[in-house]
């Protein structure tokens, strides 16, 4: 199975065959290339670095995007209402029929049972995808979103149903993730700006929202070790490590570094902050034992 | 486990349901390729009049949709969206309908009224049609409701906070009120709730706070629970 990333920091790429002990990655890379994955030619330009792989029986392919890529947002569904007809509902009356051309849109039901995340993919993008992996000789067997895609692997690998992902991006931005049940209850992003941090999207439950505010209130700002999460993992996929290393140097006992490590091939020496860039590849696991 | 595919059916996410091929022939509308030699063996149709019916088609779709928009225009600008006014509509056929769920978010308010009968349900529905509120009849459970959902914008605003808010309800003659995590909680029947709309619409302010009202089940006077939480 071929796995692409795409980040704000380039094309982070897996290749990973089935073994005795598990999924093994043998081929990782890298890939400098800024230009958006559905732009002509640039899916090509990533697989041609994997050619070895062509020809041989796997020609699965997953691709994980970068979250800015999607619109996402929250619906409350009326309680009094059964989803499929309060989505039916939303679709016809709220939504504006040119986005419904434009846009496929996914709802996923968060913890509370009454609301959903909602996320729309350009249908343009996808089909890009799904005609130029087609075009290479490739089945794409995943599409997906990058911090998802890592939750998708943390709870392969550490079989737990409780947990906080959170994501260290480009220009001080932070995407944390909790899942509650292995349900999303709350996704946000927030920006530390000088002394202070600010939400940029609040999606799920206002407790713990404001609790992810505190934690990094408390972690970036005010220099605390206090955090109300019992078990956060955490990554990024930039280049610089400065901040990841200074979180973990913090040495608090909930957090710890989201990596794969174990993952790769014996010969591949890798350290575990680099191994955690290529999380995102996650959904490529999806129902495997890892 | 949620796993996100967006290769998965668009739609509520649960289970595992992926596109078959066929679906994504069609869904995704891959434009297939016509060769040079296919393209230049195209016989194409005879087209006599067909310019002439296109410019005519044109203009009588034109001033179908321009007519509607005029329309939709006027008929809006004539409604008014009140909700202490639906309050009233519901007091008046109380015997034949009632209020379930109120809720406001940034977005839009999302009100819930159950109606007795089907009947009442189509004529009810008529109704709020007719001042073009965005208006949708169900049927759950052998029970049918009537949900209205109008676009709503919060508003910041320092002029009213909950403690004028509290001091305001210790005047209205009866009404139980409690404070806990800055939130009023209120329980009333339902003519107090529509004296508290009705003054929170008077005096502009219901765009200023967060209001949910639910219907509190298994009591036989119909008591509401309301909610009011500052909007900041």
């Amino acid at each position: 199975m071929l796995s692409i990333s795409q980040t704000t920091s380039g094309f982070y790429c897996i290749e990973w065959t089935p073994t005795e002990n598990g999924p093994r990655i043998v081929n990782s890379k890298y890939l400098k290339i800024y230009n958006s994955i559905e732009n002509k030619g640039v899916l090509e330009e990533i697989t041609s670095h994997f050619s070895p792989i062509k020809g041989k029986d796997s020609k699965s392919l997953s691709i994980t995007l970068n979250i800015d890529k999607f619109f996402i947002s929250e619906i409350k569904r009326d309680k009094n209402m059964i989803d499929q007809d309060y989505i039916k509902w939303y679709e016809e009356n709220i939504i504006n029929e040119d986005y419904k051309k434009m846009y496929d849109l996914f709802y996923f039901p968060l913890v509370d049972k009454l609301s959903y995340i909602a996320i729309s993919i350009s249908k343009s993008i996808k089909n890009d995808l799904i005609r130029g992996s087609s075009k290479l000789g490739y089945n794409l067997r995943y599409l997906s979103i990058d911090i998802f895609s890592s939750a998708t692997l943390l709870k392969s690998i550490n079989n737990i149903d409780n947990f906080l992902i959170w994501k260290i991006g480009k220009n001080n931005n932070h995407y944390l993730l909790n899942i509650i049940d292995s349900k999303i209850s709350a996704y946000c992003k927030f920006k530390k700006q000088s002394n202070t941090i600010v939400e940029i999207i609040k999606i799920g439950d206002n407790h713990i929202v404001s609790e992810m505010h505190n934690l990094l209130t408390s972690l970036l700002i005010n220099n605390n070790k206090n955090t109300s999460f019992s078990k956060i993992f955490i990554y990024q996929t930039s280049n610089s490590e400065k901040n990841i290393k200074s979180i973990l140097s913090s040495e608090i006992e909930n957090i710890e570094l989201f990596n794969i490590v174990n993952l790769f091939d014996s010969k591949a020496i890798f350290q575990p902050i680099k191994s955690s860039k290529y999380v995102e590849n996650g959904i490529s696991f999806r129902g495997i034992d890892v | 486990m949620f796993d996100v595919n967006f290769l998965n059916r668009p739609g509520i996410q649960g289970k595992k349901r992926f596109l078959e091929e066929k679906e994504i022939d069609n869904n995704t509308e891959v434009e297939k390729e016509i060769s040079f030699t296919e393209r230049n063996n195209v016989i194409k149709p005879k087209r006599k009049y067909q310019k002439a019916l296109i410019v005519f088609l044109f203009c009588f779709i034109s001033l179908i949709v321009i007519f509607d928009n005029l329309k939709t225009v006027s008929l809006n600008d004539n409604s008014y969206f009140s909700i202490s006014y639906i309050l009233n509509i519901i007091n008046e056929d109380y015997d034949k309908m009632h209020l379930k769920s109120i809720v406001f978010d940034n977005k839009k308010v999302n009100i819930v009224i159950e109606i007795h009968s089907s009947d009442k349900l189509d004529e009810k529905i008529n109704f709020f049609e007719s001042f073009n509120y965005n208006v949708w009849g169900a049927k759950v459970d052998e029970r049918h409701y009537i949900y209205i959902k109008e676009p709503w914008q919060l508003i910041d605003t320092n002029i009213w906070d909950l403690k004028k808010i509290q001091q305001y309800i210790k005047n209205l003659k009866g009404i139980e009120y409690e404070v806990v995590d800055e939130k009023i909680i209120i329980v009333s029947d339902f003519s107090e709730l529509s004296s508290i709309f009705n003054v929170f619409e008077k005096k502009n302010i219901i765009n200023n706070f967060i209001i949910d009202v639910s219907h509190i089940k298994g009591n036989p006077n119909n008591y509401y629970k309301l909610i009011i939480k500052k909007y900041d």
